[in-house]
């Protein structure tokens, strides 16, 4: 059965990020795990950076709060 | 509001509601974004979420994906190029003035476009203006017409065409009357004004 290819890989070095237990005494976190996160947050602003729409021909896109309409141009 | 690219912390270092304020303003900031960029469709256009992508399309199919099609609307036709198009004459010419609409693109390469009326007579509007800037239009009865164009260089987008009707006055229509149109290249509408 065919598949669909793998997602192309996000940008960046970053990994997802493991969730953290709870223990009675508390957890400690390493310099090391604060610094994944910070990587996977700016891999993740720097796709949403690179995802802004751009027209191509006879199409417009109007962006708004709610997100950006794209229309054809019929004239 | 963009936020501040978030530096990397050093062993040892204390987990200040300043860093996390940070990296939640950080955050916030590039879910902004994509809410920003997430795609509506609008007029004429549907988007279709794929597992690798997002694709936008037209609703209806276009060749080369690139010139949206034009759906008919009331007292206009539309026409793609290089093909003919037979209308009854139930399209209202009562008024006797009608335009036709040129798309830009087209304006360039375009070097001529007819009008022809079966069973009446047919229009013609020269590709080549004369010394006063002027298109002849040319009818297959004995009448002729000028038309006074604005653009002497190029097929302007709009032209307006007065007395274009079934028949001209005190002329019998044939049978059978239909309007054809045609242009090159580009699609164009028939307007009535």
């Amino acid at each position: 059965m065919a598949e669909n290819p793998s997602p192309p890989k996000l940008p960046g070095k970053s990994q997802p990020l493991r969730t953290i237990r709870a223990t009675p005494h508390g957890v400690g976190i390493s310099s090391d795990y604060i610094n994944s996160i910070i990587d996977r947050i700016e891999d993740l602003v720097l796709v949403a950076q690179n995802q802004k729409p751009v027209a191509g021909n006879n199409i417009t896109i109007n962006f708004t709060p709610q997100g950006a309409v794209i229309n054809a141009v019929t004239q | 509001m963009i936020r501040p690219r978030l530096s990397k912390v050093a062993s040892g270092a204390t987990l200040t509601t300043e860093l996390v304020n940070g990296m939640i303003n950080r955050t916030e900031y590039a879910a902004d974004l994509l809410r920003q960029y997430k795609l509506t469709a609008g007029t004429d256009m549907y988007v279709e979420p794929h597992y690798d992508g997002t694709r936008v399309s037209y609703l209806q199919p276009v060749a080369g994906g690139a010139t949206p099609r034009t759906p008919p609307v009331t007292n206009q036709i539309t026409m793609e190029l290089n093909k003919e198009y037979f209308f009854p004459l139930d399209f209202d010419f009562a008024t006797k003035i009608y335009k036709l609409s040129f798309p830009a693109y087209a304006n360039s390469s375009r070097t001529q476009y007819a009008i022809v009326i079966y069973g009446a007579y047919w229009a013609y509007l020269d590709s080549t203006p004369d010394s006063f800037g002027r298109y002849q239009v040319f009818y297959a009865s004995t009448i002729t017409s000028t038309i006074l164009l604005s653009n002497t260089s190029k097929f302007p987008n709009l032209v307006t065409l007065p007395n274009i009707g079934p028949h001209p006055p005190g002329k019998n229509p044939n049978t059978g009357q239909s309007i054809n149109f045609w242009t090159d290249p580009g699609s164009v509408k028939l307007i009535k004004v």
